[in-house]
Parts: structure tokens; sequence; C-alpha cells
């Protein structure tokens, strides 16, 4: 049984290829340094083309699940590729780690900038729209629960069920293998099921590390 | 039952796209202005411009002060600093390789920690102690990991009912640490409060471990949510269920059963452990191949000291090769 998605998601090989280390992607045709001697400016623009359209739409749904489909949250996307394009341009690797990473400050501190309680009806409106034939009740229960975990649990069980990363990619945004990526996701399941039960029972609130 | 979870939580996604969904047009025109250097400011009028332009002269003199301040600054850094920057790592263990056939060895402990009894936990059986640290590396989007060292105390106590609760206390700095940035010994770092159930402290060995060396695979893997265990997981989900759930020396002696059958692992030797006990020392390679997972075991009760992971590979900045980044030894 898998614990984490049903399937390892495969990244065509012709977009990308594996690093010196497994869960580092690399874009084919990046050139190591602008100083070279010989320097392919459209070989450079594609790879920038080609790590754009492939994860596109990994930044927007990123984006999304924590900032609401809202005008912001395409800022918050131009702004992730922006950055992507200039460090490609410096002469940088491309990774989805790395680009994941980005994201994840630009929501951050958009999430400052943002009045808390403002966000708080953008996840309610968004909740709202959740197409799953699963009850709104589950629903509500679930997310409930999950904002009452720890961040660190609470972060590992976004990225594999709403950000879609792999084990591998959650691994090398938090520098851990991905054999140990698994388990914490495993340990934030466990975590999430029993503060579920408690939120039914109606005895939910802060607890856990 | 986690499968319940996992569709739960993909059911209340609340972004409208997926990512293999195909590339939106208008993302096309966010490409090109990317590449074109534009933004998607609106065009500004021209007394905006005119402000924004004595601004960008103000900052530029400002920038310029700055700049000189700067360059004065990095010049006093870089002559004055050693030239490299790691993060300060617990010593490595000094090993003595010992003579003798290795699973031979490893069979005679898992029969002396039978013989010996007892359990992992201390204060009349409710609380598993260990001192631990580990090297956290936090990654905020940049291209430089920032390190920080926590040595730490944790008591896990285990209520009769099966609820558990959880303190963590500050523990003594390592040698060459810097104690004036750590809390005092003994501070407390975290306490969970009332018992509560195990899994709302995130802990994973939930069931009873078998007795027998032959279930513990199956054990392991089922507690820990892994469709298969390399020989570095054996060694690390053996110290995490020593961590969280108080074990009889039955239970442990199969834990080290289950490694003689299962091999993968080998006998680096002996060694004096971070607190003081003597101890054999088992490694095996983790699921991570730059990284190496060790168990120490007592010759003399067979009872699992502590357990340390070792970095061995050669692309981080922050620590040199090889470093320790973690460990947990067990007061016993």
């Amino acid at each position: 049984m898998s614990l984490f998605v049903a399937a390892p998601r495969t990244i065509s090989p012709a977009r990308v290829t594996f690093g010196p280390y497994p869960e580092i992607y690399r874009v084919r045709g990046c050139p190591g340094s602008l100083g070279r001697a010989v320097f392919d400016e459209r070989s450079h623009v594609k790879s920038f083309e080609e790590f754009f359209r492939s994860n596109y739409q990994l930044v927007v749904s990123v984006v999304q699940n924590r900032l609401g489909p809202s005008g912001d949250a395409e800022e918050v996307v131009a702004t992730a590729f922006r950055i992507a394009w200039r460090h490609h341009q410096r002469g940088h690797e491309l990774s989805v780690p790395w680009l994941y990473g980005v994201v994840r400050n630009l929501v951050g501190n958009e999430y400052r900038r943002r009045e808390r309680e403002a966000a708080l009806v953008e996840r309610l409106q968004a909740e709202a729209r959740a197409e799953d034939a699963v009850s709104d009740t589950a629903t509500t229960l679930l997310r409930e629960a999950l904002e009452t975990l720890p961040e660190a649990q609470r972060e590992i069980l976004v990225m594999a069920y709403w950000d879609e990363l792999t084990a591998e990619e959650i691994g090398a945004v938090l520098r851990i293998s991905a054999g140990n990526a698994r388990v914490r996701l495993t340990r934030a399941r466990k975590m999430l099921r029993a503060a579920m039960v408690l939120e039914s029972q109606g005895e939910g609130g802060e607890h856990g590390r | 039952m986690d499968d319940d979870i996992e569709r739960l939580m993909r059911a209340s996604r609340p972004a409208h796209v997926r990512r293999d969904d195909p590339l939106p047009t208008a993302a096309l025109g966010l490409l090109d202005r990317i590449q074109a250097g534009g933004t998607h400011v609106a065009p500004r009028s021209r007394r905006a411009r005119g402000t924004s332009l004595r601004r960008r002269w103000m900052s530029l003199t400002g920038g310029g002060m700055a700049l000189v301040v700067a360059l004065l600054a990095v010049v006093l850094v870089v002559t004055q600093r050693p030239t490299t920057a790691y993060a300060l790592t617990p010593p490595l263990l000094s090993v003595t390789p010992v003579a003798g056939d290795a699973s031979a060895l490893l069979e005679e402990l898992s029969d002396v920690r039978k013989r010996h009894g007892g359990t992992n936990a201390v204060r009349d059986g409710e609380v598993v102690r260990s001192y631990e640290w580990s090297l956290n590396t936090l990654v905020n989007g940049s291209d430089a990991p920032v390190s920080s060292v926590v040595p730490s105390v944790y008591e896990r106590t285990f209520a009769p009912g099966g609820e558990a609760s959880l303190r963590i206390l500050a523990g003594e700095p390592f040698r060459g640490q810097q104690t004036n940035v750590a809390p005092a010994p003994g501070t407390v770092l975290e306490d969970s409060g009332a018992p509560v159930d195990p899994r709302l402290l995130g802990w994973l060995f939930l069931d009873e471990p078998p007795v027998d060396p032959e279930l513990v695979e199956a054990y392991l893997r089922d507690q820990l949510g892994l469709d298969e265990l390399s020989p570095g997981e054996r060694l690390s989900g053996i110290t995490a269920l020593l961590r969280e759930r108080v074990v009889t020396a039955e239970q442990e002696a199969a834990l080290l059963g289950f490694l003689v059958r299962e091999g993968g692992w080998r006998l680096d030797g002996k060694t004096t452990d971070r607190l003081g006990r003597d101890g054999i020392v088992l490694s095996a390679p983790g699921d991570d191949p730059r990284y190496r997972e060790s168990l120490i075991v007592s010759p003399e009760t067979g009872e699992v000291l502590a357990w340390e992971r070792v970095y061995i590979g050669g692309d981080r900045e922050d620590i040199p090769t090889p470093s320790v980044v973690a460990y947990t030894a067990w007061e016993r």
C-alpha cells in the first residue's frame, strides 16, 4: 500500500534530468555560469520556457491552496517566475524544490501582508468550492483538525495532498531523505486522524507539540 | 484507514488547478513579459515619475554611502574571519575494530538482552528518557541553508491507559558549543501537558511490538507507513520505536534478532558513547546514501544505548564530511 500518493509522479525525462542526487531535478541545457566562453542564449531561454511550462500549474496550485484564487495569488505566481528567471539568468540551476521554497516564502510574505481574518474568509470560500463528493461535514472537520496540527505536520500534509509533491520533492525541500519524508507523512496522518476524533468530540483546540 | 485521510485531504484541496493541467493561454503572456523583462505595473503618471526620479536620486546618494559602508564591512569580515563557516556538530565517536563473527556477536547480544530483563524506561517504568540532538537545517527558498543546533533531553511519559505526554528540556551543550546563546540546561523547552492520545504527539508506534524476530520487519513497516525498509531504515525504525514506546527485554531482544536475520549492516567496532558507556557499534547505509545510521548496543546488557546519523556525502556546504547530524542516547 502506498502511503504517499497512489503512484509516484513521473517527470518526463525529456523535460528534466536527475542531478547528482536523485531529489534534485536539473533543467537540461541550463548553463552552469554566464561567464562560460560559449553561451547559447536560445538554449538558455528554451530551458527556462520548459521549466515554466512544466511548473506553472504547480505554482498556481500551491499559491491557490494557501491564498485562494485571488488577484493576489496571480501576482505571487508572476513574482515567483520573475525570481526564477533572474535566478536562471545568473546561471543557477532551476529545480522544483528550489521553486517551491521561493513560493513558500512569497506566500509567507503575502500572509503577513494580509489581515488574518481576510485570509480565513478566503480559505472558507475555497472550502465551499471543494468539488469532491465527500460530505461538507467531513471536509470541514478535516480542515478544522488540520488547523490544530503543529505547522511541521500540517505543512507536510499540504505538500503531499494539496500541492501533490512527491516524497523525493518533499525530501529535497525539507533537506531530508525521501524515506524520512514518507515517515513524517505517516506521522502527520496519524496526528490528523487523532485531531479529527478530538474535533468531532468538540474538544478541539491547541494541542500537540 | 489512512487512505480515508488521504482521500479527505485531496477532496478538501482549495486550488482549482492541478499540477498536470494544461498550460492556460494567459500563462504564455506572463512568460513573454518575464523574458522581456517587463512588469505588470500599469503606466504611471508624470507626477509619479517625477517623484520616483527624486526618490531614485536620493536613494542613489544614500545607496552610495551605504555601499561604501558595506564594502568596508565586507573587507573587515573577510580579513578577520576563518575561510569556512561550518555549523558546529558533535565530535565523531572514536571506534576501535573488534574481531569475530558479527552476526554471532549480535545474536549473543540478543540473548544477553533477554536474560538481563527490564525495559527501556526509567522512573518506575513510566518514562523513556533520552538525550537527543540534531542539526536542523532550514531552507527558505535561498541558496544557502541555515543550520542550528539543539541539544535536548526528551522525557516521554506513559500513563497506564495508553496515553502519553512529552517534556523537552534544554540539554548540556557539547564541547565547543557556544553556551551564551543556548538556554540553560534544564530549562523546559516544551511541555505537552496532561497525557493525551500518543498520535496527537506525532508518535508512530501505537501497537505492541512483537517478541518474534520474524514479525519485526512487518511490524516496523506497518508502524512507519513504509512499503519496504532499507538497512539504515531498520536501524532508525528501531530507534523511533525505542523513543516512543516502553519496550520489554523480550521485545528488544527480538529487534536485535531481526537485525541478525536481515543483515545489511556491518560491525564497526567498540566505542564509548556520549554518556560514557561502552558499546558495540553497528552501522548501515541510510536510504539517502549521503548518510549512515549507527546503533550502539551495550556488550554487558544487550540494551540499545544510542543511535547516530552521520553525513558522509560531499555536497553540503554547511558541514564538513563526515559529520554527526543527529544522535539519541537513552538513559538506561
